[in-house]
C-alpha cells in the first residue's frame, strides 16, 4: 500500500506538469490577450500597448514566458491577476475554493444519497412500477440540461411567488440560513445528473450481482433479504459505481462554471470563466492547477476506496 | 435642434430642471441662473458662463441637475420613441433619512482603482464615497459642480476651479478627517493623467499643459491648445479625487478597503465578485446628505438571475429588456424611460484602404443596402425607436427627421436596393465573398445585428460569410486591422469629440478602417475650440453630415429609450445606478427610500 501511495504521488508530478503546460499553451493559442481587452475602452497608443504587455510579462516569446512561468511555479508564486492585481492563489484558497468545494461536495453527496439507494431499489424490484419510475426519472435527469433547470428554478418562483434564492454570497458564519439556500439549491440541481448516472449504474451492477451464485447461496443459507442486498450484493456492485463517482466529480467541478454564474456564487468556476474571457493568464493557470490537483486527489481517494470495498483488490 | 421633440411628448417635464439633492437648493440654482420653470433644452441656451455665475451666486456646494425633457420646436420630433416616456424627475417631497437601497452589479473581478481602470464598478463606488472636481448631470452628461463649486474660463487655455472650503476626508486613518485641499486635487489629476500604459484615461488629459495649486482652495489648469472637451474627462466618473496618503499606504487603490474618500458614504466592503456595502458617513461635511443609511450592491451575473432578484425584491432597480417591460408592470414598480446618453458609434464596414472597401461605391452600396429596421428588430426586439445617424445621443445626434431623409437611413425602398446593386456591379464587387466579423459579447447584441444585416447585403449582390468571434479574439484582429469587414459598437461617454477623433481622425487610436481625410481632420480639430455650446452642436452636426455623405463606414444607431424598473419605495432616482450604469454613484446622496 505504501509503495502504491508513493507511486501515485510520483505520478502526480508529471500529471501536474502536463496540465500546467497545457493550460499555459492553450490559453495563449486563443487570439487576443489581456492587454487587448484591458485597453479596449481607452485611447491607447501603440507604445502604451507594448509597454503594458511588457509590464505584465506577456511580451516575450512563448518559450521565454514558459520558462518564467515554470520558475515562478517552482517558487510557489502563481502570480497576480492581471485585472484585479490580487495574488491568484490567495484569492483561490481563501475566497473561491471553499465555495466550489462545498458546492461540489454537497452535489456529490446528494447525488449519491439519491442515486445509489434508488438504483438498489430499482434492481431489487426489477420490472415493477418503482423500477420503471426510477428508470424514467433517471433518463429524464440525464437528458435535461442542468443549466435549464437552474434557470427555471430562478425564474419561475420569482414570477409566481416573488421568491428567488438569495443573491449576494454570504458565508455560513455570516448568515447560516442564507448560506444554506445559496449552496443547497444549486447543489441539488447539480446533483441530478450524478444521481441519474449512479441510479443507472447501481441498478445494472446490482442486477448483475444479484444473479451470481454466491447470492443464491446466501439466500439459501437463510440470510435476510436486507443483509443479502446490502452486505453481499451492494458491496460487490459498488466498485464501478465508485469509479463513476470519481469521474463525475471531475465533471461536477467543471460544471461549477455554469452554476456559479447562474447563481452568482463567487467560486472557482466563475473565476475561471472571467479569467478566460479576459485572457487573465495567471488566473487561468492558477485555477487549472487547482482543478487538476482536485481531480487527481478525488481519483486517488476513489482508487484507495477500492481496497476498503473489496479486500481482494491488490495495488 | 435637438433630435427628439420632448415637448410633444411629456408635458410634465417642463419643470424638470431641479436640483436633486435639495429642492430648496434646486430653486436657488434655477433662480440664480435666471430660470424658473424651464426645460433643460431651454436651459441649454443660457450660456455656460451665465450658468456658472448663477451657480456661484447660490454658494452651492454641489448640484445634480435633472436633465429631462423640453423640446426644440425647430426639430421634427420622433414621438414614436417617446410617446409614453416617463422620464425620472427630481422629487420635491421632503426627503426621509434612513433605510437601505439594494442595487445590483453585473461584472465580477474588477479592480477598485478608478484611475487605472476603464471599468465601471470602481468609479460607481468611489463617486459615492468621494467626489470629483466636477461631475456630470443626469441625462446630458454635462459637467456640473462637485468638489469645485464654481469654475472660471478666463481665456481659451485656462480653467480656474474653486473648491468647497467645507470639504474634508472621512474620519479614518490615514486621512483622519483632514480638509480636502487643492493639493489633493492636483495629486489626483496628475495621477489619472500619468502618461503610461497603466493609466488608461491619461490620453483624455493629453491637451493639459499644467495643473497647479493657486491656493489651498483653488486649482488652475492650463491647456496646450484650446480644447473645450476637457470638461468631459474632468467630470467623468473615473476622475475621482483621492488622498495621497491612501495610495501611499496601500500602494494602489485596487482593493476595496482602499476606498477612502471625502464623500457622503463610507465603503464598508467592496469586492466586485460579491458586491459592496456603503454606509452613511456620519462626519460628512454637508450634513444634509446622504439620506440613505446604507447602499448594498449585489453582484449578479446572469440576466435571468438579475430579473429574478428584482421580482423577488432583493434589488430595487433594474434595466429591463423591451420585450419584458409588460411583465415588470406592478403595483410596487415605476418604469422610467431613459434617453441614450452614450456617445457610442455603431459601425458597419471595413478598412478604407483595402479591397473591396477602398472603392467608395462599395461603401455607399452597403450604406444603402443594409436594412436598419431589420437590424434594430434583432438588436432591441420590441423597442420603440427612430433611426439615428452617427450618434444615438439626443442632443448631439442629428435630428431624426433629417436622418430619415438621408439616403439609406429611411424606410428601405426597392429603388435604394437597385441603386446599391448597381453600385456593387459598377465596382466589380458583385458576388464577392466578404467575411463579416462580429462578436457574441454583450448578450449577442453584436451578432444579432450582424446576422440581421446579411439579407440586405446579399440582396445587393454581396456574399457575406458571418464570423462570430469570442470578444477578445474579435478585439485582437480588429486592433491589428486584420479583418475584411466588421459590425460592432464602440462605447464612448460624455462628449462627441472622443469617438469622432478616435474613430475617424487620421491619427485616431481606434481608426481601424484607416480613414484619412484632411478635411475631416480639420473639422474635428476646429470643433474642439468652440466654446459656445449651440455653435459646437452645429459643428458636430456638420461633421456627422460629412461622415454620412462620405461613408467611410455605414452607421446603425437608433433613438430609443432604456426602460428601468424602480421600486416605488425608492425616491429621487435620477440616474442609472447599478448595472449598466452610464453615470456613477453621485446620484446616491440625493436618493431616499420609504421605510
Amino acid at each position: 500500500m505504501q509503495q502504491y501511495l508513493l507511486r501515485r504521488i510520483v505520478l502526480l508530478l508529471p500529471t501536474l506538469f502536463l496540465a500546467l503546460t497545457a493550460a499555459f499553451v492553450l490559453i495563449r493559442m486563443i487570439p487576443g490577450d489581456a492587454v487587448t481587452v484591458l485597453m479596449d475602452n481607452s485611447q491607447y497608443s501603440k507604445k502604451d500597448y507594448t509597454d503594458l504587455r511588457q509590464q505584465l510579462g506577456i511580451d516575450g516569446s512563448i518559450p521565454v514566458q514558459y520558462g518564467t512561468f515554470m520558475e515562478s511555479i517552482v517558487r510557489g508564486d502563481f502570480g497576480k491577476s492581471i485585472w484585479t492585481g490580487q495574488p491568484v492563489m490567495r484569492e483561490l484558497i481563501t475566497s473561491r475554493l471553499p465555495i466550489t468545494l462545498e458546492l461540489t461536495f454537497f452535489a456529490t453527496l446528494i447525488g449519491m444519497v439519491i442515486g445509489v439507494p434508488a438504483g438498489v431499489i430499482a434492481a431489487t424490484k426489477q420490472d415493477s412500477p418503482i423500477d420503471y419510475a426510477v428508470r424514467v426519472v433517471s433518463i429524464g435527469a440525464l437528458a435535461t440540461p442542468g443549466f435549464w433547470i437552474a434557470t427555471l428554478v430562478l425564474v419561475l418562483p420569482s414570477y409566481w411567488w416573488h421568491w428567488a434564492p438569495p443573491f449576494g454570497y454570504k458565508s455560513f458564519v455570516q448568515e447560516p440560513w442564507t448560506h444554506i439556500q445559496q449552496i443547497m439549491i444549486p447543489a441539488l440541481i447539480m446533483s441530478l445528473a450524478l444521481a441519474a448516472a449512479l441510479m443507472r449504474m447501481t441498478r445494472s451492477m446490482m442486477l448483475e450481482v444479484l444473479r451470481q451464485d454466491f447470492i443464491r447461496t446466501a439466500r439459501a443459507k437463510g440470510l435476510q433479504s436486507r443483509v443479502v442486498v446490502v452486505r453481499h450484493c451492494l458491496r460487490n456492485a459498488l466498485l464501478p459505481v465508485v469509479s463513476i463517482t470519481g469521474v463525475q466529480v471531475a465533471i461536477l467541478l467543471g460544471g461549477t462554471v455554469i452554476y456559479e454564474t447562474i447563481f452568482s456564487l463567487p467560486g472557482v468556476g466563475s473565476y475561471l470563466y472571467e479569467g478566460v474571457s479576459r485572457r487573465d493568464y495567471p488566473v487561468v493557470q492558477g485555477v487549472t492547477i487547482m482543478l487538476t490537483v482536485g481531480v487527481i486527489l478525488v481519483n486517488f481517494v476513489v482508487d484507495v476506496s477500492y481496497r476498503l470495498l473489496d479486500p481482494r483488490v491488490r495495488y | 435642434m435637438c433630435g427628439i421633440d420632448f415637448a410633444a411628448v411629456n408635458t410634465d417635464i417642463s419643470v424638470s430642471l431641479v436640483a436633486a439633492r435639495s429642492d430648496t437648493f434646486g430653486r436657488q440654482l434655477l433662480e440664480g441662473i435666471g430660470l424658473k420653470a424651464s426645460s433643460y433644452w431651454h436651459a441649454r441656451q443660457v450660456s455656460r458662463r451665465r450658468l456658472l455665475k448663477g451657480a456661484a451666486a447660490t454658494s452651492a456646494s454641489v448640484a445634480i441637475i435633472s436633465a429631462c425633457g423640453g423640446g426644440d420646436s425647430s426639430s421634427a420630433g420622433s414621438s414614436a420613441v417617446t410617446a409614453t416616456a416617463n422620464v425620472p424627475k427630481a422629487e420635491t417631497a421632503v426627503a426621509k433619512k434612513g433605510g437601505t437601497l439594494n442595487l445590483m452589479w453585473n461584472v465580477a473581478d474588477a479592480q477598485m482603482d478608478p484611475h487605472t481602470t476603464t471599468e465601471h464598478f470602481a468609479p460607481e463606488l468611489w463617486r459615492a464615497a468621494s467626489h470629483g472636481l466636477l461631475k456630470q448631470e443626469a441625462g446630458t452628461q454635462n459637467a456640473v459642480a462637485d468638489l469645485a463649486t464654481k469654475w472660471e474660463h478666463p481665456d481659451s487655455l485656462t480653467y480656474v476651479f474653486h473648491l468647497d472650503a467645507r470639504a474634508k476626508w472621512q474620519n479614518t486613518a490615514p486621512v483622519n478627517g483632514r480638509a480636502v485641499t487643492a493639493d489633493d486635487v492636483v495629486y489626483s489629476l496628475k495621477r489619472i493623467s500619468t502618461p503610461d500604459a497603466s493609466h488608461p484615461r491619461a490620453s483624455g488629459f493629453s491637451q493639459v499643459e499644467s495643473i497647479t495649486v493657486t491656493d489651498a482652495a483653488t486649482v488652475t489648469l492650463k491647456l496646450k491648445a484650446p480644447f473645450v472637451p476637457i470638461l468631459t474627462p474632468l467630470s467623468d466618473k473615473w476622475t475621482v479625487i483621492v488622498p495621497k496618503e491612501v495610495v501611499d499606504k496601500f500602494g494602489d487603490l485596487k482593493r476595496g478597503d482602499s476606498i477612502i474618500g471625502c464623500g457622503p458614504f463610507i465603503c464598508q466592503q467592496a469586492e466586485s465578485s460579491k458586491g459592496a456595502t456603503l454606509v452613511r458617513n456620519p462626519d460628512y461635511w454637508n450634513s444634509q446628505f446622504p439620506y440613505l443609511d446604507k447602499v448594498v450592491y449585489t453582484t449578479i451575473l446572469d440576466a435571468d438571475a438579475q430579473q429574478a432578484a428584482y421580482r423577488s425584491r432583493q434589488i430595487d432597480i433594474l434595466a429591463v429588456p423591451d420585450l419584458q417591460i409588460d411583465s415588470f408592470k406592478a403595483d410596487d414598480t415605476v418604469l422610467y424611460d431613459f434617453p441614450q446618453t452614450w456617445m457610442n458609434l455603431s459601425l458597419i464596414g471595413g478598412p478604407n484602404d483595402r479591397a473591396p472597401f477602398n472603392d467608395e461605391r462599395v461603401r455607399h452600396a452597403i450604406n444603402l443596402g443594409v436594412d436598419r429596421d431589420a437590424i434594430i428588430s434583432a438588436a432591441f426586439p420590441g423597442a420603440k425607436y427612430k433611426t439615428a445617424g452617427v450618434f444615438e445621443n439626443e442632443f448631439w445626434g442629428l435630428p431624426a427627421d433629417e436622418i430619415a431623409k438621408t439616403p439609406g437611413y429611411g424606410k428601405k425602398t426597392d429603388a435604394e436596393v437597385k441603386d446599391a446593386r448597381d453600385l456593387i456591379s459598377a465596382a466589380g464587387a458583385a458576388g464577392t465573398e466578404i467575411v463579416l466579423n462580429t462578436t457574441k459579447a454583450y448578450s449577442a447584441y453584436h451578432s444579432d445585428r450582424a446576422e440581421a444585416m446579411i439579407p440586405g447585403l446579399e440582396k445587393i449582390g454581396l456574399k457575406i460569410k458571418l464570423n462570430v468571434m469570442e470578444y477578445a479574439a474579435f478585439k485582437d484582429v480588429e486592433s491589428k486591422k486584420q479583418f475584411q469587414m466588421t459590425a460592432a459598437t464602440y462605447a464612448a461617454y460624455g462628449d462627441p469629440d472622443t469617438p469622432l477623433y478616435n474613430q475617424f481622425h487620421s491619427t485616431g487610436t481606434r481608426n481601424y478602417w484607416n480613414f484619412s481625410d484632411p478635411t475631416y481632420d480639420a473639422m474635428v480639430t476646429k470643433q474642439r475650440q468652440i466654446d459656445d455650446l449651440n455653435a459646437r452642436q452645429q459643428a458636430i452636426y456638420e461633421i456627422q453630415r460629412y461622415l454620412l455623405k462620405g461613408t467611410p463606414m455605414a452607421h446603425d444607431q437608433w433613438y430609443h429609450r432604456t426602460t428601468v424598473a424602480v421600486r416605488k419605495r425608492v425616491h429621487n432616482y435620477l440616474g442609472m445606478n447599478g448595472a449598466n450604469s452610464s453615470t456613477a454613484g453621485w446620484f446616491l446622496p440625493g436618493m431616499w427610500v420609504d421605510a
